[in-house]
């Protein structure tokens, strides 16, 4: 690669169901708490992440809108999307702006209006993430997706529904610590039996809440007095459904795009003490971490420790993750790259746990592990 | 919301809708459906094009509650993940059947249903859903 | 064995069903409406077949092809021919019969289209079937009865009408499972049962459907058939008539002189409901289903309007060897899950929903 490249500054907003909030006053408050802490935002490209403009909000090219409406013009404009990923996806765009020397500052905007419909079109709306010539077709929603696969995870490794939602109570304690969090609550051990079911055995509380968000980072090539610098990213993509893979409950692509973005940083996974991952329903946490190599395949549910949220010296989801913190879809990324700065740069502090000085880690996915992204930042030195 | 099914689409998707065309590698005999260019798993391009006979075993499944609203009238839907005969996995609505009779090994051939229906003038989409076989009766298939 | 009468032939290559699983008591009807017992016992119904939320007379049509043409052992390639007799048609304008041909893989070089004549369209269709295989038009032409049938909530029709359908792959007599000998064909001008474009339910003359419609047509046209090929009621082993309910074959039987053992093991309706166009036919299904080479079958379908045939039909020895390459009907008929009435109405769309 050519040029460092460095996140400056980052602003996000509650994730909510946000009824009187339009994409633009969305974004534009991220970008306000953004300036409270970093004013000399001077971009020369917008990019903006977003899943479903055009299905919520009769929008294509929603990014040439709200640059307009921010007053960012005479730019260069883009929009990335790529499902639920597209968050991490438009960090890798903004760092190969970046990197390569087109561009020198790039200020990235998630956001997300998915509280616009009833959530039968939401489900609607959502679907179109698989194949519409299968899955959508066949009205084989994500949910049922990652419940096939929660099923089959169960029954190979033997775990119980139980031993697995151990998952969403963490979650919703670290999301207390969260001040963005949309579900700022915690859960009881047996909170499942009251939780309506999705898709059987996953209910209510093992799938992320529907809301709206945004967040935005200012990317550049130079660090300034603070910033976190990106050192490695990665992405790589599977068989686009689980079951046409050899293994659905391995998440090849995710593996691939750490395996890189680890190479890219210079490190081994061992120095990642800090991470963001995809738990956009419960099974997929495990399947992720395995898939990232914390624990052998079938053991993640034994290795995490719920009390600390960590596994293998690693500490995981203090924000809550998808299931607590939120999943604005589009939005995700960044709110996870948010998240990373506030540990690095910002000062946030959850559990008395200093890791400003370590090494911290995003991993989002489209669908189960379908595309994949990973970014590894650091405090730059 | 008034999205509507576009005729060319529902034209052009009958060949896959009322038939379930799956691609065996001619070099390492990986099986996947749909279909794509190159194999899953070797990523050969050396793949052909088959035609199941819809007939294979229940494999996993579960039962979703909370449907696209294009499926309201059908929930809770039975998604089941089934092996067909020739080798290859594929996800498809279970019917005819009671959920607590579901059970996993069972045989099912797929049957020609009714997929979608836009509203009471649009299109209805057919397609291929799964029910427990009826008989082991099977010939050719079409 | 055949009889001897000139006129064109044709035969039966392979025949097939379709009942839906989900079956509605009688009795459940009678409770939500507040029918007495013995009214609904009088017209010997026991159940009826009730098709899903997602079948239709197209699905039902499909499933009962494609047995049909496992047991004819054709190539779907060979025919030429592919016709719909129903009364409930998913579209009023836009063939069943072409969705149905292109699902079970006919290419286009055929002839297609739904037929309409209440009850008896699948059976005209077989006629003109006979025609076509006779003529060399086509070398095989498929003959399907289908209805999903609807009656107005709480009219006595309603304990009747019901879902399901028989096809048939209509060819050369030489290659037959059975021949059809001879048929005839009886219509008028007669409002005894109808329903007016855009009604969402027929509506019916009552007691008028039964001596000027029902009974009048039949009985002409098996007279008819009689006088044509000289045979008399002695030579059939079997008579199967369209059966609106359990008790009118019995009477229509016992008035042309048939004992009740000849017609009972053709009844369906009983245990199904009324099929509308698959009615008769299923009755056929069920005796080509059991029958022995060498019996001499009456076909007698019915369909408001008015109009009934008469077929002739003789069982041929190739029959054993086809019958166990599809399930049985009976093999469908005890394929059930019992639904309530509110399953009922959500299923056939009876219910006003935004």
């Amino acid at each position: 690669m050519t040029r460092q490249v460095y996140i400056n500054a980052a602003g996000a907003i509650e994730i909510d169901r946000h009824f009187d909030k339009s994409y633009k006053a969305l974004a534009l408050e991220s970008i306000r708490r953004m300036e409270k802490r970093f004013s000399a935002i001077e971009p020369e490209a917008v990019v903006v992440s977003s899943m479903s403009p055009e299905s919520m909000g009769e929008q294509i090219g929603l990014a040439g809108v709200i640059a307009d409406y921010l007053g960012l013009r005479r730019l260069k404009v883009f929009r990335v999307e790529m499902g639920e990923a597209s968050g991490l996806a438009a960090i890798m765009a903004s760092y190969s702006l970046i990197a390569s020397g087109l561009v020198n500052r790039v200020l990235v905007i998630g956001v997300e209006k998915i509280t616009e419909l009833a959530t039968s079109h939401i489900v609607r709306v959502y679907s179109m993430i698989g194949d519409s010539e299968y899955m959508g077709l066949y009205g084989i929603s994500p949910a049922s997706e990652a419940s096939m696969i929660a099923k089959l995870y169960m029954a190979r490794y033997g775990y119980s529904y139980e031993e697995l939602f151990k998952w969403p109570i963490t979650m919703h304690r670290n999301a207390v610590r969260n001040p963005h969090a949309q579900l700022k609550f915690m859960i009881k051990a047996d909170a499942y039996r009251d939780s309506p079911i999705i898709s059987e055995p996953l209910r209510l509380l093992d799938a992320y809440p529907f809301g709206d968000g945004a967040s935005a980072v200012y990317m550049s090539s130079k660090p300034g007095d603070v910033a976190a610098e990106i050192l490695g990213i990665g992405s790589s993509n599977d068989a686009h459904d689980a079951v046409s893979r050899e293994d659905p409950l391995f998440f090849s692509s995710i593996r691939e795009s750490f395996g890189e973005a680890l190479r890219m940083a210079g490190i081994n996974r061992d120095l990642i003490n800090y991470l963001e991952i995809h738990d956009s329903y419960t099974p997929y946490s495990y399947i992720i971490l395995e898939s990232m190599g914390f624990a052998e395949r079938g053991e993640a549910p034994k290795r995490f420790s719920p009390d600390t949220s960590s596994i293998d010296r690693v500490y995981v989801n203090l924000s809550g993750g998808l299931k607590a913190r939120g999943h604005p879809w589009g939005a995700t990324g960044i709110y996870q790259v948010y998240e990373l700065f506030q540990i690095l740069v910002g000062g946030w502090n959850p559990i008395g746990v200093d890791m400003s000085n370590g090494y911290a880690a995003a991993q989002s996915m489209n669908g189960a592990g379908a595309q994949s992204y990973i970014a590894i930042l650091r405090r730059a030195r | 919301m008034a999205v509507r099914d576009s005729p060319p689409r529902i034209w052009r998707l009958r060949d896959i809708l009322y038939r379930i065309k799956y691609a065996k590698c001619r070099s390492c005999g990986y099986m996947f459906y749909p279909p794509r260019i190159s194999c899953v798993r070797c990523s050969s391009r050396d793949v052909e094009v088959m035609i199941s006979k819809g007939l294979g075993t229940l494999v996993e499944y579960t039962i979703l509650y909370q449907v696209s609203s294009r499926f309201q009238d059908s929930a809770p839907l039975i998604i089941g993940l089934i092996r067909l005969d020739e080798g290859f996995n594929m996800y498809g609505q279970v019917v005819d059947i009671d959920p607590k009779d579901l059970r996993k090994g069972m045989r099912v051939e797929a049957v020609l249903r009714r997929l979608r229906v836009d509203g009471s003038s649009g299109l209805i989409t057919y397609g291929l859903k799964f029910r427990p076989a009826i008989g082991v009766h099977h010939g050719r298939s079409s | 064995m055949l009889a001897l009468v000139a006129g064109p032939r044709a035969g039966i290559l392979g025949w097939g069903a379709y009942i839906p699983i989900y079956r509605l008591k009688v009795s459940e009807i009678a409770r939500i409406w507040g029918y007495d017992e013995t009214v609904v016992k009088s017209l010997w119904i026991e159940e009826k077949a009730v098709g899903a939320i997602d079948e239709d007379t197209i699905t039902i049509g499909w499933e009962a092809s494609r047995y049909a043409i496992m047991r004819a052992g054709i190539d779907p390639s060979e025919i030429g021919a592919i016709f719909v007799g129903t009364e409930s048609k998913p579209y009023a304008v836009k063939p069943s019969a072409t969705i149905i041909a292109e699902a079970l893989g006919i290419p286009p070089n055929k002839m297609s289209s739904d037929l309409e004549f209440a009850c008896r369209a699948a059976s005209e269709a077989m006629r003109i079937s006979i025609g076509l295989v006779a003529s060399n038009m086509v070398r095989a032409s498929l003959v399907i009865g289908a209805d999903t049938a609807q009656a107005s909530p709480g009219d006595l029709l309603e304990f009747s009408a019901s879902s399901g359908g028989a096809a048939f792959v209509i060819g050369s007599p030489k290659d037959s499972v059975a021949v059809i000998e001879a048929s005839y064909s009886y219509v008028t001008d007669t409002p005894d049962f109808w329903r007016r474009e855009g009604s969402p339910y027929p509506e019916h003359g009552e007691s008028f459907t039964g001596e000027p419609a029902y009974f009048s047509h039949i009985i002409n046209a098996v007279k008819g058939l009689l006088e044509k090929t000289r045979l008399s009621i002695s030579d059939f082993d079997y008579a199967v008539f369209h059966q609106p309910n359990g008790k009118f074959p019995l009477q229509v039987g016992q008035k042309l002189g048939f004992p009740r053992e000849k017609i009972l093991p053709g009844m369906v309706t009983p245990y199904t409901g009324n099929t509308y166009n698959g009615s008769a036919l299923l009755g056929l299904v069920r005796i080509l289903d059991i029958a022995k080479p060498g019996s001499r079958i009456l076909l007698a379908p019915f369909g408001s309007g008015a109009g009934a045939d008469a077929f002739s039909i003789v069982i041929q020895d190739r029959i054993e060897e086809r019958r166990d390459l599809a399930p049985r009907l009976d093999d469908l008929i005890n394929r059930k899950l019992y639904i309530q009435y509110g399953e009922y109405v959500k299923y056939r769309k009876k219910i006003v929903k935004l």
